[in-house]
């Protein structure tokens, strides 16, 4: 993850991110991402449905 | 002891107050007196109440003296953190962008409920800015200071609520928990920490993170303070959509039932690895007292931890993306570019990670029908220092200083279990707790073992005091 992506990331959810600030996002992103590419790598069944409701 | 010391448990306060052996505007002075005098050291207060609370307390004295019944918790000087409302005070949520809001127009549901049974708020109490962060180490009103070492962090995000409890500023207080936001500073500072089960305690009134995952609950020094604040709290609530309809289940009258019954396992794995061996030692110590040996493993646990920070990161980024856009200049630096990363992360990786939440949940729960309570270490290690560099090494494995304290309290928020964090007693130079995890909705099971731990003289919580 680059400046430039952050940067182009950036504008598609139309959040202005001043060039200084980009690096750090870009490391904190590369770390999310990493998490998420470890996330994604465990294979789910395909019925698994997102639902936020707890019962005991 | 009498029920103006610092130590004084908010039963014994009430008890006092409510047999007229002690009066509630004498309890609240004295409170106040404490703040006065070691709040400039430790901050954990943003927004004091003295007034207030001394004309609260002394609507308490009138009420008694006329022969009524001012609740359970008459005269308790209590705190919260400043993300709850408060009718009159401006909620900060740790932030400066908040403090161009109007007050509140009522109280948080959690608040109105701890006033009902007579406790008298203070104050409203420091945290991480808009509670994104385990230091409280907040830029715009300074960093919170543990009472065991004020050179150390209390914990966040709710480490205001925390030391003044563990300082002996007030008896009770309330923190919210994302991630481990009210057990983290709890294990820190000492004290006992309780997040309920999610739905259990109403959030309305209450500045949420990543609402999918956010919870309110109390911080005491003794397990049957934290069991009386509970049940003043718990139960339905209209006002907050998730809210759970069931009926509230007190727990302060089942602590004397003891934990015959009760199926007790070591979280293994994940929850025995990247921690200090004084974590574990803490953790052992426990399960000895309780006769617990059954390891218990719960897969992808750490994979549940990632999942987590990518819901928080999304969802906190898109309850403050107005702000981050119109506003980027007056957030704290030091979550600032952490919201603005979480506003980028890809909607097919938010959704992924709330799909494995349904299947860890599912996994878990199976789990707990042959296990009925859990112990993990409630942090890797004690309180760093305020200022303390980024990464630090754990098992020879090097992990950041910060986002490592969430390391055994993530997994379980993630999916709504109760968790509660008692502090080990003597547990050496700094405090440490360990973790009580059960299935939904039976905070119960905890509340029993944590008071055997309590009786056995296993954890407590004195009052950290200060130093010369």
């Amino acid at each position: 993850m680059s400046e430039s992506d952050v940067e182009q990331c950036a504008a598609l959810v139309g959040l202005p991110i001043e060039p200084e600030s980009r690096a750090a996002v870009a490391e904190i992103l590369t770390g999310l991402l990493t998490a998420a590419r470890l996330l994604m790598e465990f294979p789910l069944p395909g019925d698994v449905e997102p639902a936020p409701i707890f019962r005991p | 002891m009498s029920v103006l010391d610092e130590g004084a448990s908010a039963l014994e306060i009430a008890g006092a107050v409510a047999a007229r052996r002690g009066s509630a505007r004498a309890v609240v002075a004295a409170a106040l007196d404490r703040i006065a005098k070691r709040d400039p050291t430790l901050n954990c207060f943003t927004t004091l109440l003295g007034d207030r609370a001394l004309a609260e307390a002394e609507r308490i004295d009138r009420v008694i003296a006329g022969g009524g019944d001012a609740g359970p918790l008459a005269g308790v000087p209590f705190a919260v953190k400043n993300l709850f409302d408060v009718a009159g005070v401006t909620t900060l949520a740790g932030s400066r962008i908040y403090r161009d809001n109007p007050p509140a127009g009522r109280d948080a549901t959690a608040v109105a409920a701890l006033r009902r049974a007579g406790a008298v708020l203070v104050g409203c109490a420091n945290m991480d800015e808009f509670a994104f962060g385990f230091t409280t180490e907040n830029t715009h009103y300074g960093p919170t200071r543990n009472p065991h070492d004020p050179t150390r962090i209390a914990g966040g995000s709710s480490g205001g609520s925390a030391a003044a409890v563990a300082a002996g500023l007030v008896a009770l207080s309330l923190g919210s928990d994302t991630n481990g936001s009210i057990r983290v500073p709890a294990a820190l500072c000492g004290v006992f920490g309780l997040k309920p089960t999610y739905g259990r305690v109403s959030r309305a009134g209450v500045v949420l993170f990543a609402g999918s995952l956010d919870h309110v609950g109390p911080f005491a020094r003794s397990v049957r303070d934290l069991a009386v604040a509970f049940d003043a709290m718990q139960g339905p609530d209209p006002l907050d959509p998730v809210c759970a309809e069931r009926p509230a289940e007190p727990c302060a009258a089942t602590l004397e039932r003891g934990i015959a019954g009760l199926r007790i396992g070591i979280a293994g794995d994940h929850f025995g690895e990247l921690a200090d061996p004084d974590a574990l030692q803490a953790l052992e110590r426990a399960a000895r007292a309780l006769g617990a040996s059954r390891r218990v493993v719960f897969p992808e646990a750490n994979r549940a931890r990632f999942a987590a920070m990518l819901i928080t990161s999304s969802e906190g980024a898109q309850a403050h993306l107005d702000n981050l856009r119109r506003r980027a200049a007056d957030f704290d630096p030091r979550t600032r570019d952490r919201f603005r990363a979480g506003a980028l992360i890809p909607a097919s990786h938010y959704l992924h990670a709330q799909r494995f939440r349904a299947w860890f949940k599912a996994r878990v729960r199976e789990i707990f029908r042959e296990v009925d309570v859990v112990l993990t270490p409630a942090t890797p290690f004690p309180a760093p220092k305020i200022g303390a560099p980024a990464t630090t090494r754990v098992a020879d494995v090097e992990v950041p200083m910060r986002g490592h304290l969430g390391v055994f309290t993530q997994p379980w928020s993630f999916i709504g279990l109760p968790a509660l964090s008692a502090p080990i007693a003597d547990p050496g130079a700094l405090p440490l707790g360990v973790q009580l995890v059960a299935a939904p909705f039976m905070e119960e099971s905890l509340f029993r073992v944590a008071a055997r731990l309590e009786q056995d003289g296993v954890v407590a919580a004195p009052v950290a005091s200060a130093r010369p």
